[in-house]
């Protein structure tokens, strides 16, 4: 069972501000050049969609309102949905801040099937936060997600086995969970537009045209998916983690980028220290004027896990960059992550350096973040910013419900 | 019309269920508002500063309280007036 919340982040704003129901919405970032981060569905008849610029939703829609994102309430939102979720069954795997998978076989019996369950949870998730949900029933994964989408909002939708080649016959390849604007184009480039059409291609061809990902291709033009759902705490360890921001205006000398850098850097730093978590590969990320966006990577033998650390690598990136254009966005993510792997340090200087980050993080732990901080970072405004990769952690789940 | 203020303020409560909390009025400068409707209620924390907010409305505008756990204090944090 797929759970995906309506317009999360913007349902959550109309249900704190009634003036706003029934208006068109967008919610983004604080920045001058923000991109939208949701919209609410009257807000979507004008076009208006998650990711873009909101200088281009404000033209299409002259009505629009905006409200500045303020994570805490979706996370919160996310967790007292978690909680509902949770009582319908143990094995719930939260995907992102506003979507959940559910293996329910074990609750069949108790709450009598699972379209059943389906409508318990959306009764549940309305009376309780006021906010919709559409829930897709299917046998795997991959279907429960294709079923969530076809009825949005608030909608409920099964795949029965014996409906899936028909279903799959006509359906655009786009419209498979995994298959992205580039790889869709590659299939059109084949002549393949529908799930029809790519069940019908030999694995042989794909796989010697997509390598690994075409036998997963030609899985997924039969609906078959083995994933397990796999709940909180049981699901692989973060691969990467990274925050990126679109700058106030277009900036193109190094120096100035170098503030972003070393700002984003502490945030993943700090990020990686609370998940106990260190890494070695150090990714910049660049994105000129006209949107190029391309990143530089590289990699360390030694596990890192501060901000001063990561900066100094992406430093060392950004020198052998030739910039041919002023910069709007800034990323830094660190990449070959191992959790509980530090080495503990040696030297006096290492030690010092070890005891002050550690004695920041209690402070901040303590008054907020960025209540102490180096140097050049102070004045920073305590924003915090929920990663696409939003992932609960026990502490979380405690306080689940209000 | 939207204003943001962080004033103490005194507030009715109802403990309920569960430990659920419900304000049901409020005094802000020397007036005692109703509240009409709990529109959502979040949690948040800001170090080790455990907060509650609701989002009220009586019958004309919207207001945003905040509750500190550890501080056991109230807060207005904002007014959305209608018009």
């Amino acid at each position: 069972m797929h759970v995906d919340m309506d317009a999360f982040f913007a349902s959550v704003e109309q249900r704190i501000d009634p003036a706003l129901r029934g208006r068109p919405l967008v919610v983004c970032g604080g920045g001058k050049r923000t991109v939208v981060a949701a919209a609410s569905y009257e807000a979507r008849p004008y076009g208006i969609r998650s990711g873009m610029p909101l200088f281009e939703a404000a033209r299409k829609c002259p009505d629009l309102l905006v409200v500045q994102a303020d994570i805490p309430k979706y996370v919160d939102a996310s967790l007292r949905v978690l909680h509902v979720l949770e009582g319908f069954t143990p094995d719930v795997e939260v995907y992102s801040i506003d979507e959940a998978f559910l293996d329910v076989t074990g609750s069949l019996a108790l709450f009598r099937g699972a379209e059943r369950i389906a409508r318990m949870i959306k009764e549940k998730i309305k009376e309780e936060l006021g906010l919709t949900c559409s829930i897709g029933i299917a046998p795997n994964k991959l279907l429960a997600k294709l079923a969530g989408a076809m009825q949005k909002p608030d909608g409920l939708q099964i795949i029965m086995r014996e409906d899936i080649p028909s279903l799959m016959e006509d359906l655009p390849v786009e419209k498979m969970w995994g298959i992205g604007p580039r790889l869709g184009t590659y299939l059109h480039e084949m002549g393949i537009r529908t799930c029809g059409q790519l069940r019908r291609i030999p694995v042989g061809i794909l796989e010697r045209r997509f390598g690994i990902i075409g036998r997963m291709l030609h899985r997924m033009a039969r609906g078959m998916d083995d994933a397990p759902v796999a709940p909180c705490g049981t699901g692989p360890h973060a691969r990467s983690m990274g925050h990126s921001m679109t700058l106030d205006q277009d900036v193109k000398g190094k120096d100035e980028i170098a503030w972003y850098v070393f700002l984003l850097a502490e945030m993943v730093g700090r990020r990686l220290r609370s998940g106990g978590y260190a890494g070695r590969t150090v990714v910049l990320t660049l994105r000129y004027r006209d949107f190029h966006t391309f990143s530089r990577r590289m990699t360390l033998k030694r596990y890192i896990t501060t901000g001063p650390q990561i900066y100094e690598v992406a430093m060392r990136i950004l020198d052998g960059i030739r910039l041919r254009d002023a910069v709007r966005l800034v990323g830094v993510s660190l990449a070959n992550l191992v959790r509980g792997g530090v080495q503990i340090p040696l030297f006096e200087g290492e030690r010092k350096r070890a005891d002050l980050v550690l004695a920041v993080d209690r402070v901040n732990d303590r008054y907020g973040e960025f209540t102490l901080s180096w140097g050049p970072l102070r004045g920073r405004r305590k924003d915090r910013v929920v990663p696409p990769s939003w992932w609960p952690k026990d502490g979380d789940l405690k306080c689940a419900a209000p | 019309m939207h204003y943001t203020t962080t004033e103490r303020i005194k507030v009715g409560v109802v403990y309920g269920d569960e430990g659920r909390i419900r304000p049901e009025w409020f005094v802000w400068e020397g007036r005692e508002y109703r509240v009409i409707d709990i529109n959502h209620i979040w949690r948040d924390k800001v170090g080790r500063e455990a907060l509650i907010f609701f989002s009220v409305s009586d019958n004309a505008n919207t207001y945003l309280l905040c509750y500190n756990i550890i501080q056991l204090q109230w807060t207005l944090c904002g007014v959305e007036m209608e018009g």
